[in-house]
């Protein structure tokens, strides 16, 4: 007889201890409602709207964007400012100082784990849960946007795409702004490793972005915009465009992947020496 | 690995100590917090199939030593050795050999008490279903194995966290306090569960500031003060030479007499309703007999000896006159100072 054994690699640990938390479902939950609110937004204004002119029928501006394939890089654009960071932030600042907070971490790591491995993970756990959160925004987006609007090609700036070309570079536009929050992660995952509060790890990490995104609006500063992350989160707009302009998107993705590798780095140093007394 | 089944019992391990081998060590372990030393130069070993206490007052360093010892701080100077492998350094070789808690036993609240055993056991490598069966029998947890834990008692964590602790058979369990905040059934419950543990070989390092829980599990103890390793030695050698008796008689005062006159003056002393005599137990039928020929009736005697332990802890550890503590580690009034068992 072979005994049923059960070996969980450390992803799948990862994903098992999100799933049996509550505050999972409820962010992803508040996320999601977001843009359908904006389809339905869309959808009264036009009608409110988009009959002023003197014909009485939508003007040919609106009719063009009433288009459930907008709505996603609608949804995207609005929360990429400051709900996606807002998530990216708590779920990153969780990782580490949550476990800390109730006394878990203890309980991982007096077994035989790598504490470098254990950051690694975490950091990759909390990208996959964004990646799925934003997914399910992008899904939702389109549901609530065919049903309000219906599906059609999609007029670019310069040229139009069709409808699967569209759903394409609605794909690479939120991969762009995961990749983008991949930082605010690996800021919040860092701060987790030096708190022991996964709210403070999560407050500083996106007081951080926005106080930084802020200052940088002042010309003094205007020097320094491209060497912060937050300067190209919206350099997924040239996706729509044709052709499209890959110059910024590039620089986008060096800057992410500088600002996502850098303070995990930090993370996993600090963290293979750090006494966990909590 | 697997404990080792033919270690049975406390005193099997007690008689032969000769011949065992060192499953903790530490040496000359340090730890500083800033200018606060709260580890101080630790040397001790914890033999194969010891039940060890490892007892001192609040705040003597006790869970600072199990936390370098589990790996979870590291120390300002020397280290510890479990089976040979070095904590730090081979950190992941040597938790293979240790189960264990510090502070109170924690899990994912979310889950059931299986789900967290197939969680941190996996940590470990493979577990088979009928372990967790069987470690949630040894612990009484079978009916509740499917419950969240966020349902759980104070009581029934425990006895989750002595689960944990034994799901991948390590050579050594580390509990640290594991009766605090318990009712004496649940700390009877507790206590029971630690010598079956122990009955099967494995090594257990339990650490307490209840010198009886001590005294009644634990083979081999040490005391520490201000992360100093004060006395180490046998249990049943960690109490004052002398032995006393409890006495409760039909007149306390006219036994106080009596007993003053056979024993000095100096041997009685009154702790609540009892009279506590320094003498030992050979004395006893001499002292019972003199009670009732002065015609007190003698309603008990029973052995003081947790009053003796608790004696002599207060003794090592109490601040000297002036409020300050004496140098930890310091050889104090009784003779046992430093020991090694070989």
């Amino acid at each position: 007889m072979s005994a049923k054994t059960s070996h969980l690699g450390p992803l799948r640990r990862e994903a098992v201890k999100l799933r049996a938390l509550k505050r999972t479902y409820w962010g992803a939950a508040g996320l999601l409602i977001i843009p359908f609110l904006i389809a339905l937004g869309i959808y009264l204004s036009s009608h409110n709207h988009g009959s002023d002119n003197q014909s009485g029928d939508p003007t040919f501006l609106v009719k063009t964007f009433m288009n459930g394939l907008y709505v996603p890089p609608a949804a995207l654009a609005i929360m990429s400012v400051f709900l996606f960071p807002l998530a990216a932030a708590m779920v990153g600042g969780f990782m580490i100082a949550g476990e800390a907070e109730a006394g878990t971490l203890r309980t991982m790591l007096v077994r035989p784990v790598r504490r470098g491995a254990v950051v690694l993970t975490k950091w990759a756990t909390a990208v996959i849960y964004l990646g799925i959160v934003m997914l399910l925004v992008a899904l939702v987006g389109l549901l609530a946007g065919w049903a309000f609007f219906g599906i059609k090609p999609m007029l670019l700036l310069g040229g139009e795409a069709g409808v699967w070309h569209a759903l394409l570079l609605i794909l690479l536009a939120y991969l762009y702004v995961l990749a983008c929050m991949t930082c605010v992660i690996s800021l919040a995952l860092l701060f987790s490793t030096l708190s022991d509060s996964s709210l403070v790890a999560a407050v500083v990490a996106i007081a951080l972005t926005l106080i930084v995104q802020i200052v940088l609006q002042f010309s003094y500063f205007k020097g320094l915009r491209p060497y912060w992350f937050m300067t190209h989160f919206d350099g997924w707009f040239k996706l729509f465009q044709k052709p499209i302009d890959m110059g910024p998107i590039r620089n986008g993705l060096i800057a992410f992947a500088a600002y996502s590798a850098v303070p995990t780095a930090l993370a996993y140093l600090r963290f293979r020496r750090k006494d966990i007394t909590s | 690995m697997s404990a080792d089944p033919s270690v049975s019992s406390t005193s099997t391990a007690a008689a032969s100590t000769g011949v065992r081998p060192v499953v903790l060590a530490t040496r000359g372990l340090t730890k500083e917090f800033g200018a606060l030393r709260a580890v101080d130069d630790l040397d001790m070993e914890v033999y194969k199939g010891d039940v060890f206490g490892f007892l001192g007052p609040n705040g003597a360093g006790k869970t600072t030593v199990i936390r370098l010892v589990l790996g979870l701080i590291f120390p300002t100077s020397g280290h510890a050795e479990i089976l040979g492998e070095r904590v730090p350094g081979d950190h992941r070789q040597a938790a293979r050999h240790v189960g264990g808690f510090v502070d109170d036993p924690t899990f994912y609240l979310g889950m059931s008490a299986r789900r967290n055993l197939r969680l941190l056991g996996s940590m470990s490598g493979p577990v088979a279903e009928e372990r967790i069966d069987e470690v949630l029998e040894i612990v009484g947890l079978s009916e509740r194995a499917d419950s969240k834990v966020k349902g759980f008692s104070h009581g029934m964590k425990q006895r989750l966290g002595i689960a944990q602790a034994l799901l991948h058979k390590p050579a050594l369990i580390v509990l640290d306090e594991p009766t605090s905040g318990l009712d004496p059934r649940g700390m009877k419950d507790v206590r029971e569960l630690v010598r079956d543990v122990s009955a099967t070989g494995t090594t257990v390092f339990l650490s307490s500031h209840l010198l009886h829980e001590v005294d009644q599990v634990c083979n081999r103890a040490v005391i520490i003060d201000r992360g100093k390793v004060v006395v180490e030695g046998p249990v049943s050698e960690l109490r004052p030479t002398g032995s006393a008796v409890k006495i409760l008689t039909g007149d306390q005062g006219k036994a106080a007499e009596t007993l003053r006159g056979l024993f000095g003056a100096g041997s009685v002393s009154i702790d609540e309703e009892f009279l506590v005599v320094n003498a030992d137990e050979e004395a006893v039928p001499e002292l019972v007999r003199r009670l009732v020929a002065d015609g007190v009736a003698v309603r008990a005697v029973v052995p003081a000896a947790e009053q003796g332990l608790e004696d002599f802890f207060l003794q090592l550890t109490e601040p000297d006159d002036g409020g300050t503590h004496a140098p930890a580690g310091k050889r104090r009034r009784f003779g046992l100072g430093r020991r090694r068992v070989s």
